[in-house]
């Protein structure tokens, strides 16, 4: 038994269509770009649910979901214990198979 | 007498409706629902905005009688649950409430994963538990004064970092059912 789980599938947003993951089996490589694209088609076809799921994966290609650290409120408390994400990933998914 | 600070998580006209019941009850102080990125990073796009944006514009009208600060928090660790934020009862109109909607569907082991920015490099987020978020909104109450805008973070990573350790962790726990599966099989 591996401890190396694959993604089924995985679209990586990648800038250049020259650029390959190689960490999965089953990728699909898609960019920017294509993003993009598919935010057209979205607005094109009147797909609003596709429209509201495509903006924040765009907003975060382009770092809108970024700031500087630390940030303030953790630089005037640092006494404040934050959570990792792996730890609260691993709590959070237990019973999952 | 009366109430102090309203924290607000309702987004559109009721959130308009919250501001000026909150001005004409001469409430001190108002965060209005925003717990997400830099309002000047979402600029003018509706679908990122949702609302925000008239609300900022309500409270700067009304800041002579009313103090407001932006809580930034970036993504919230919780898009990323099991059953998705509607099982914290999260974004339920956000269009990416359900388990898998944003960036990865750790269930089915499938992600959609927004690596780069337009330059190339390789984009960055910041992630915060909703946990944290309550930690350091209960400490800012205590604040004499209000900035517009106060940030907090639980991590930063790239993008490529945040699947990879959501595909490492999914794996940790397979790991470990199988090996569980392995000793109960065990004669």
């Amino acid at each position: 038994m591996s401890l190396d789980r694959p993604w089924a599938s995985i679209d990586y947003q990648a800038p250049a269509s020259t650029q390959v993951f190689s960490t999965t089996s089953m990728q699909s490589l898609t960019d920017y770009a294509d993003l993009e694209y598919q935010m057209t088609m979205a607005q094109l076809g009147g797909d609003t649910a596709g429209q509201r799921r495509l903006a924040p994966l765009l907003a975060t290609a382009e770092g809108r979901y970024d700031f500087a650290v630390p940030a303030y409120l953790n630089s005037v408390y640092p006494d404040v214990q934050v959570t990792r994400f792996q730890d609260w990933f691993l709590r959070n998914w237990a019973s999952i198979p | 007498m009366g109430v102090d600070t309203v924290i607000s998580t309702v987004l559109g006209n009721p959130q308009l409706r919250l501001i000026e019941a909150a001005v004409q009850c001469r409430v001190r102080r108002f965060a209005p629902a925003e717990f997400e990125g830099q309002p000047i990073q979402r600029g003018q796009n509706a679908l990122l905005d949702r609302g925000r944006n008239s609300a900022l514009a309500l409270l700067h009208h009304y800041r002579a009688n009313i103090q407001y600060t932006v809580f930034v928090c970036g993504i919230l660790y919780e898009r990323f649950s099991v059953n998705g934020m509607m099982s914290h009862r999260l974004g339920t109109h956000s269009g990416y409430g359900n388990e898998g909607d944003f960036i990865a569907d750790p269930r089915q082991m499938t992600s959609m994963a927004p690596i780069y920015d337009a330059n190339q490099n390789l984009s960055c987020i910041c992630l915060t538990s909703a946990y944290d978020v309550a930690q350091f909104v209960v400490r800012a109450l205590d604040m004499p004064t209000w900035p517009s805008e106060m940030s907090m973070c639980s991590e930063r990573m790239t993008v490529h970092a945040l699947v990879e350790a959501i595909r490492v962790c999914r794996s940790k726990y397979h790991h470990r059912l199988s090996d569980e599966r392995a000793l109960l099989t065990c004669p």
